[in-house]
């Protein structure tokens, strides 16, 4: 294996999982875009804000989440974003898969060490 | 809340219309969905600052945001890419379809005079007139207000959303038809705004300036539905430029009533070109539009009609109308040589085009209340905070002024024919019309209608004692040659002298008439000019319109399409080549953008990657570097493939595709080389068309002449 190929296993695992990011940040909240895309930027999630754009739209067509309107005392008003009830299910289903699939690698890595 | 458009809103405008640029192969709604999104986001983080006009903290959000075309990539990522190429190819084609029926259907039925159409004898059978009350009075004010100054005297009547707000359509309590909506209004946001641009025209537009891209709404006051079509347009003219989005046409009162979205902010359309046809009849008008305020109609500063016309007829010109130098294009006073601050021009001006030149930067200011050339004449330009005036104070169609600004002279001036001029520069000798060294091409661009040019010359504004100036506008030719006298830093040099002769056919400059002078100096190269300029709009065309004047010189293929190029007989070299033309998959196509250089390029959209070709005129094999470009600098960008090169005529044909569709090249930048010179070309590219050159907006050079 090559460097490049691990930046690449990296940038497919970002694409593979970042949708579910969202969906995690918005499992206990409403949350607007500006407050999204700056958390996932933040936390190196994302490499720039806007690219998470796309993909709540993406999100938004396959019915995983969905928008309303809030006033807002800074500024104009605001579109939030929350789970529909099949955004809520998708992230569920992905935890479960996610955390198996971690512990399964972590075993692995683990054991390599020793 | 209304607040002055500031370089911050600029900044962000200048953004959002590059993501929309970059997502334009996305379907019209996902595409919407993400722009809407980002809009937001600024708008929200623009919320957040202590100061929203701050520009730098307005940069920072992008830079946050990242660049446009990273968010496109990521849009486009998940795209089925040849379902996407295909819609957008299929869209380009319609467009073309529809301009050719409309060029087809054009019937030539009327005369105009400014601001007052008169329908010709010809067009009196037309059955459907305007309704008898389509006109309005006053004027409906730019500025909006509190929408209950509009509905406590009105009744809404429709009502809908677009690009995201709310809109109502009030008519006036107590009146009727077309008259009940203009002496009524809309509402969008809550706020009033008017439908009363106070011109007797049977169909009445309004440009509002709310939110990141342009609203336009009105109504065409013949009775039943409208087919209403958008173009971007000159003002003055009839000129149908790029089509713009088709607005939404309800039946309202028994008359249409429109509204749409435009691509770009309202600050971006100086001028509108609205065809409209109502079952039985097509009206047309040219609108001209000043400066844009958030928050307000931008006002209409000029508007031309001509109705009662046959459907689906929209004349582009007019009988016994030829391009003439706009009427107004007198100037007086003479302006002085003297500079001043620049608030003593700004004060009464409105800035109409602004660039960058030998690291400086100007703007350039039409007067308060004027159009065309006047309003540039009578406004002038500011650079490094400093005014200069643009009127000689000679009624000529153009204009120079040259200023003591800087090691190297700066010259500026305007063309007062209608379109996008060719400027050319010579050195000279006063009271002749003798063409002695060419100077470099200074940057043309069209503003308020006609042409506006500014550049620099090689030396000192002190050691141009004469300069002649060549223009070719489309359709005609004017020739000045002007003498200067004694040049003073920071100030105008003055014009001691002045002769020219116009109303010429294109490309004629006479070296010698009754008055002048004689004989002509070296130009070089020397056979690198060409006229009449080829017309983009017209290209793709059967081969004939080339193969039955000329004769086939070389010939080959590009990305799978057979080429063959194809000499003027009669002609030789450069100027041959460029009265010739190019076969392109059977297709003929121009070889000649119209503009004085001794390299000439042309963009063809024919396939999903661009092809560009051209000539050098130098004599000899040339190397030729392609670059993407920026807006009127030599700059390069990133190096783009070099095209095949020949030798044909003496001359040097250049041939080869970019990575990128035509469409994805607003600005290229062309650099030649041979051994008796080299050559520096920015071109700008307007609307491209699928099988069709790509208009060429925008060329300024720099060559030199070795030995």
């Amino acid at each position: 294996m090559v460097r490049g190929d691990a930046l690449n296993l990296m940038t497919q695992m970002r694409r593979g999982s970042i949708e579910f990011c969202v969906l995690a940040l918005l499992r206990d909240e409403e949350r607007y875009g500006l407050d999204l895309s700056r958390t996932l930027a933040d936390s190196g999630i994302v490499s720039s804000e806007g690219t998470m754009y796309p993909l709540l739209a993406r999100l938004r067509q396959g019915g995983l989440v969905e928008t309303s309107w809030h006033e807002s005392t800074q500024g104009p008003p605001r579109r939030y974003y929350r789970l529909t009830a099949d955004g809520r299910a998708a992230l569920d289903a992905f935890t479960a898969q996610w955390q198996q699939f971690r512990d399964a690698v972590d075993s692995l890595l683990d054991g390599g060490r020793t | 809340m209304n607040r002055a458009r500031t370089s911050a809103d600029a900044i962000a405008s200048d953004y959002l219309s590059r993501l929309k640029r970059a997502l334009a192969p996305l379907p019209r709604g996902r595409r919407g969905q993400i722009l809407d999104d980002v809009a937001e986001h600024v708008a929200a983080a623009r919320g957040a600052l202590a100061d929203q006009s701050d520009g730098t903290s307005v940069r920072e959000i992008l830079d946050r945001l990242g660049a446009p075309e990273d968010i496109a990539a990521e849009a486009l990522a998940d795209a089925p890419s040849q379902r996407i190429r295909r819609q957008l190819r299929t869209h380009r084609r319609a467009v073309g379809a529809t301009t050719a029926v409309l060029i087809v259907g054009s019937v030539v039925a009327g005369m105009l005079t400014s601001g007052s159409p008169q329908p010709a004898a010809a067009q009196t059978t037309a059955v459907v007139v305007p309704d008898d009350t389509s006109d309005c009075a006053p004027q409906s004010p730019a500025t909006s207000g509190p929408a209950a100054t509009l509905t406590s005297k009105a009744t809404e009547v429709t009502s809908g959303t677009v690009d995201g707000s709310a809109w109502s359509l009030w008519s006036a309590a107590g009146k009727h038809g077309a008259t009940g909506l203009e002496d009524g209004g809309l509402v969008i946001d809550g706020h009033a705004y008017g439908l009363c641009p106070g011109f007797p025209n049977p169909a009445e537009l309004e440009m509002a300036d709310v939110g990141p891209t342009a609203i336009v709404y009105g109504v065409v006051g013949y009775p039943r539905r409208a087919n209403v079509q958008l173009y971007t347009s000159t003002v003055g003219t009839f000129d149908r430029g790029r089509p713009l989005p088709a607005p939404n046409v309800r039946v309202v009162q028994g008359v249409s009533f429109f509204i749409g979205a435009l691509p770009r902010s309202a600050c971006d359309y100086p001028a509108l070109e609205l065809n409209t046809t109502s079952p039985g009849v097509s009206a047309e008008h040219n609108l001209g539009f000043g400066s844009c305020k958030a928050g307000n109609l931008v006002p209409i500063t000029a508007s031309q009609g001509i109705w009662q016309q046959p459907p689906g007829s929209f004349p582009a010109s007019f009988p016994g109308i030829a391009n003439v130098p706009g009427a107004n294009s007198g100037c007086s006073p003479q302006s002085p040589v003297t500079s001043t601050a620049a608030a003593t021009l700004t004060s009464h001006a409105v800035k109409v085009a602004s660039g960058i030149i030998d690291g400086s930067g100007w703007s350039l200011w039409s007067a308060d209340g004027k159009s065309g050339a006047t309003g540039l004449e009578d406004g002038g330009l500011v650079i490094d905070g400093r005014a200069y005036g643009l009127c000689p104070g000679y009624p000529n169609p153009a204009e120079l002024e040259l200023a003591d600004i800087g090691p190297a002279a700066i010259v500026y001036g305007v063309v007062g024919y209608h379109g996008l001029a060719k400027v050319q520069l010579y050195n000279s000798t006063v009271g002749t019309f003798d063409r002695g060294q060419p100077l470099p091409g200074p940057g043309v661009q069209v503003v308020r209608g006609v042409s506006f040019f500014i550049g620099t010359l090689p030396r000192s504004a002190c050691d141009y004692p004469a300069l002649e100036l060549n223009t070719t506008s489309p359709g005609v030719s004017a020739e000045h040659n002007l003498g200067f006298g004694s040049c003073a830093a920071d100030n105008l040099v003055p014009i001691t002298a002045s002769q020219g002769i116009w109303q010429l056919p294109p490309g004629s400059f006479p070296a010698d008439f009754p008055g002048g002078g004689g004989g002509s100096g070296p130009s070089s190269p020397p056979d690198s000019d060409c006229s009449p300029t080829t017309n983009a709009a017209t290209s793709g065309g059967p081969a004939a319109d080339v193969t039955t004047h000329a004769t086939e010189v070389a010939s080959g293929t590009v990305a799978g399409h057979a080429w063959s190029l194809w000499s003027a007989r009669g002609q030789h070299g450069a100027n041959g080549l460029e009265d010739g033309g190019l076969i392109l998959g059977g297709h003929a196509y121009g070889l000649c953008p119209g503009f004085p250089n001794p390299a000439e390029l042309e963009l063809a959209d024919v396939g999903h990657a661009a092809i560009v070709y051209g000539v050098i005129g130098y004599p000899g094999r040339a190397t030729v570097h392609l670059y993407t470009g920026s807006s009127q600098s030599f700059t390069t960008g990133a190096a783009l493939p070099a095209p095949s090169v020949r030798a044909v005529s003496g001359v040097s044909f250049f041939i080869g595709t970019l990575p990128r569709s035509a469409c994805d090249y607003p600005w290229l930048e062309l650099n030649s080389a041979v051994k008796s010179g080299s050559s520096q070309h920015n071109l700008g590219f307007g609307t491209c068309t699928a099988n069709r050159l790509v208009p060429i907006t925008s060329s300024m050079g720099q060559w030199t002449i070795n030995g």
